[in-house]
């Protein structure tokens, strides 16, 4: 179903939602993304689900890299460990490390869906025919979507002369240093393939010069629109249920901690990802939440653009002066985390 | 969008393509590549490049559009015109509407995804309305014999032949009035090729065709005229076919240059003074005339052409022990699927036998897997491992230039006192310092097999498609060689598509279709199965019917 759609409305929905995953540092709404994704497959796409399971192990992997350098290579402070006792997954770092792994999967699914539903052709069509994407760069990418088969066939020609000479066959996989001693010789039929295809396409008319027809290129429906509206408003409802106010203390607890420490904790993702832009009066009203946890509705009224005076919080005088310290701290520890965390 | 003016108006005196004193000499070259050559291709005109390999015919097929020296770098002296209009003054693109250029590997002019995106190409950069496009696209691939289920499918899926016919279509679709072809059929088998031929050939109306090829017999009928270049890329012979072989067909024998075989006997009937008074060129005009000979003018044209033909026909041998065997097998490429099941066969020492079947019959997979370095899905493999001559000889090499590749193949101690003898053996002696990649054809293979047997190593060669887009001499060279080999007692596979040259070499045939071997015997009698052969999709060879008539002589 999804592969008869436009691809490149399904290319906009695509890269906002896995944008919207890597903003929103939230567990639930990366287990809904994944969720979703791999519904879609299995559901409207008739996809095996033992192929969709499959296709989630390098995203897994990729993001238990995250996951095990939030555990292992933390700085730890003690107000963080206080609150994040309360969380529902324990220890801090284990609640980050989680997020970080569920948000690779659910990035890679997303991406998994509109490859497996979008055929290159069609997308590379549309792209020439909507977005005037040149059709040298166009026909390019054809060659280059081409050639990936090409090379696997020439590739198991060179292992098969190679294992010839040494008289065995050629292993199932190839080892690290066998896949090394392969790049050269692809990488001179790859230059010699383009050269020889850049001549067909020339021989055959194509130049930037002249104005192409595209033919069988994707045409825009109603269903398409559809298909958008659906899932502009699944995707609002899941961040809306994620940012939903009755799971302060995680965030607080997390907000605390990079206002404490500066360290690479949840709390900076939250806040980071929460609103658009961090800024002092952000952090220092997280700490505000973080000492009175009576005062969470208003600092998340904040984070929805509504003004926040953390003077009218009515905190004690360790308090306000804990959140005056280490609202400074925090807004130069936050600029240098985001690109880390993005 | 730049205004071009008319091309080719139908009624001009001009020639379609006219070379006036044309040379090319590369970059960094001491010799030109091809030249001087003055030539025309007029309207109406079916004309046929030959020439050795390596005497430049490609590179003037490519300085008809520009594409030497507008794309590649070379210095042209001379004019090169289409329609009277000089070829500089356009970029390669700007030529595409005159010219339907199909070049020699299919691979390289696939450009889209999918068949009918590939088949469309040409008309798209035209900028003509889609359902045009649409409408020639599915005439073209009905004329060229595409199933309509081929529209959607990606043309990495199509097997070599598949790619052939659908770069065919591509190409014929632009209607261009001057097709240039660039050996078209070398990988085609043989009922594949003659459909080709017809498509290409006949209904010309007022346009022209410039073919190069090798693979003579099956379309020499339908040829206007022969343009002949020698070792050197210089035209050396001109003229309608007919003639030109009766007159200098001898020549172009001892310069490597094929020639129809109807008229290689004509030649050999003239010296007896028992040739027609008009040149046979094909069969079927060698075979009228033959008919309509007295008896005892049949038996001294019999045995004249029996000399003639001996070189054509194999020797006997008598096979050696078992070398390898498989039995029940199931051969699958690398990370493919099962091609052929329950493949039962076997090879013995001093035996050639002939792999045969249509493109994507699975004939590379069972040469693999006979030389062991494919494992069989099933079924067993006995005996030691073998060696292949890969259809693409550049998949062979890996060493810088040609004395390391020779040096790698010998064992350690003996390499350079033998390198120099086999060098002079196969010819390579003036091309010892160059990289494989740049060697010509002929040379790719004669290299890829002298590396096979300068070490003694394998007791069972494969050759996959040996002869494909090599000159009479360079087929000979093959042909030599894999005689000396079975001489030595090694066991050969050769997989082929040209017919004549299974016959002449092999001592049994192996046919497969429908995933499977199909027939198993000597060649005379597979050859002879027309319903077998048509089930191949193969054709008999073009000798077969000198052969019935010696034999019907003989009776």
């Amino acid at each position: 179903m999804l592969s008869t759609l436009h691809p490149l409305p399904k290319l906009v929905v695509c890269v906002l939602w896995i944008v919207t995953s890597i903003l929103i540092f939230d567990l639930g709404f990366q287990l809904v993304t994944i969720a979703l994704a791999a519904g879609a497959l299995i559901v409207l796409e008739r996809r095996s689900p033992l192929l969709v399971m499959a296709l989630m192990v390098p995203f897994a992997l990729f993001g238990f890299g995250f996951f095990t350098t939030s555990v292992l290579f933390r700085q730890d402070s003690t107000f963080a460990l206080q609150m994040a006792a309360e969380t529902p997954f324990g220890a801090p770092a284990f609640s980050a490390g989680l997020i970080l792994f569920c948000r690779a999967i659910a990035c890679g699914m997303v991406s998994a869906l509109f490859a497996l539903t979008t055929d290159p052709g069609a997308l590379i069509k549309a792209l020439m025919v909507h977005w005037r994407l040149p059709p040298s760069i166009g026909f390019a990418l054809f060659q280059a979507l081409n050639l990936v088969p090409d090379l696997g066939r020439e590739m198991q020609q060179i292992r098969l002369a190679r294992a010839m000479r040494k008289g065995r066959p050629p292993r199932r996989v190839p080892g690290p240093v066998e896949l090394v001693s392969l790049i050269v010789p692809l990488l001179a039929y790859a230059i010699r393939r383009a050269g020889r295809s850049a001549l067909a396409m020339e021989a055959r008319g194509l130049s930037p010069a002249r104005t192409r027809t595209v033919t069988n290129a994707p045409v825009p429906t109603g269903r398409d629109r559809l298909f958008v509206m659906i899932c502009l408003c699944l995707l609002v409802a899941v961040i809306a249920s994620a940012l939903r106010p009755d799971r302060p203390l995680q965030e607080a607890a997390a907000a605390t901690d990079i206002a404490h420490t500066g360290s690479r904790g949840p709390a900076a993702m939250i806040w980071r990802t929460s609103c658009s832009t961090v800024s002092m009066i952000d952090v220092t009203a997280a700490t505000a939440r973080s000492a009175s946890p009576r005062m969470i509705p208003s600092a998340r009224s904040r984070c929805s653009g509504k003004l926040f005076n953390p003077n009218a919080l009515g905190l004690n005088g360790e308090s306000a002066d804990f959140s005056n310290a280490s609202s400074s701290r925090a807004s130069i520890s936050t600029k240098k985390e985001l690109p880390d965390a993005s | 969008m730049s205004a071009a003016p008319p091309l080719l108006p139908e009624q001009s005196a001009s020639p379609l393509a006219e070379w006036d004193s044309v040379a090319v000499r590369y970059p960094y070259a001491a010799r030109d590549a091809v030249g001087p050559v003055s030539h025309l291709v007029g309207r109406g005109e079916r004309v046929l490049l030959l020439g050795p390999s390596g005497s430049g015919k490609s590179t003037l097929l490519w300085t008809l559009t520009g594409i030497v020296p507008q794309t590649v770098p070379a210095t042209v002296q001379g004019h090169v015109r289409i329609g009277g209009v000089d070829v500089a003054g356009r970029p390669p693109a700007g030529w595409a509407d005159a010219v339907a250029h199909l070049f020699q590997d299919a691979e390289h002019t696939l450009t889209g995804l999918r068949v009918a995106d590939e088949i469309a190409f040409a008309l798209e950069n035209r900028g003509l309305q889609e359902t045009e496009i649409e409408a020639r696209t599915r005439a073209v691939m009905a004329r060229v014999g595409l199933p309509e289920t081929w529209r959607d499918r990606r043309t990495s899926t199509l097997s070599g032949g598949e790619k052939q016919l659908v770069a065919l279509a591509a190409t014929l679709i632009a209607d261009a009035p001057l097709f240039v072809a660039d050996e078209p059929t070398a990988s085609l088998a043989p009922a594949a090729a003659r459909r080709v031929y017809d498509l290409v050939l006949n209904d010309l109306g007022n346009g022209g065709v410039l073919i190069v090829d090798h693979r003579l017999d099956a379309m020499i009928g339908a040829i206007d005229r022969v343009a002949v270049l020698d070792d050197h890329g210089a035209l050396v012979a001109e003229g309608p076919p007919a003639a030109l072989f009766r007159m200098h067909g001898d020549r172009l024998d001892a310069e490597g240059i094929w020639t129809p075989l109807a008229s290689r006997f004509d030649r050999a009937l003239v010296k007896a003074d028992l040739a027609p008074a008009r040149p046979a060129l094909t069969m079927e005009q060698l075979g009228r005339h033959l008919a309509h000979l007295s008896t005892d003018a049949a038996d001294r044209a019999r045995a004249i052409i029996a000399k003639t033909a001996a070189p054509m026909l194999p020797r006997r041998r008598t096979p050696g022990a078992r070398v390898v065997q498989l039995q029940g097998a199931a051969c699958a490429p690398l990370f493919g699927p099962i091609v052929l099941r329950d493949v039962t066969m076997e090879i013995a020492a001093g035996e050639i036998v002939g792999i045969v079947g249509a493109n994507g019959a699975g004939k590379s997979t069972l040469g693999a897997s006979l030389a062991g370095l494919l494992r069989l899905k099933a079924g067993r493999r006995d005996g030691l491992p073998g060696a292949i001559a890969f259809q693409n000889p550049e998949n062979q090499f890996l060493e810088a230039n040609v004395h390391d590749e020779l040096a790698a193949a010998l064992p350690k101690d003996t390499a350079e006192d033998r390198i120099a003898d086999i060098l002079g053996r196969w010819g390579l002696g003036d091309v010892v310092r160059q990289h494989p990649y740049e060697l010509s054809q002929g040379q790719k293979r004669r290299l890829a097999l002298a590396c096979l047997t300068a070490a003694d190593r394998w007791p069972l060669i494969v050759l996959d498609e040996p002869t494909s887009g090599l000159d009479a001499r360079g087929v000979k060279t093959i042909v030599d060689a894999v005689d000396t080999l079975a001489d030595d007692g090694r066991a050969i596979a050769i997989i082929a598509h040209d017919m004549d040259f299974a016959l002449a070499v092999c001592d049994r045939l192996v046919v497969l279709a429908d995933g499977g071997i199909i027939a198993e015997g000597a060649p005379s009698e597979i050859l002879h199965d027309a319903a077998l052969l048509a089930r191949a999709d193969l054709a008999p060879p073009a000798i077969l019917p000198v052969l019935d008539w010696m034999d019907r002589v003989t009776c």
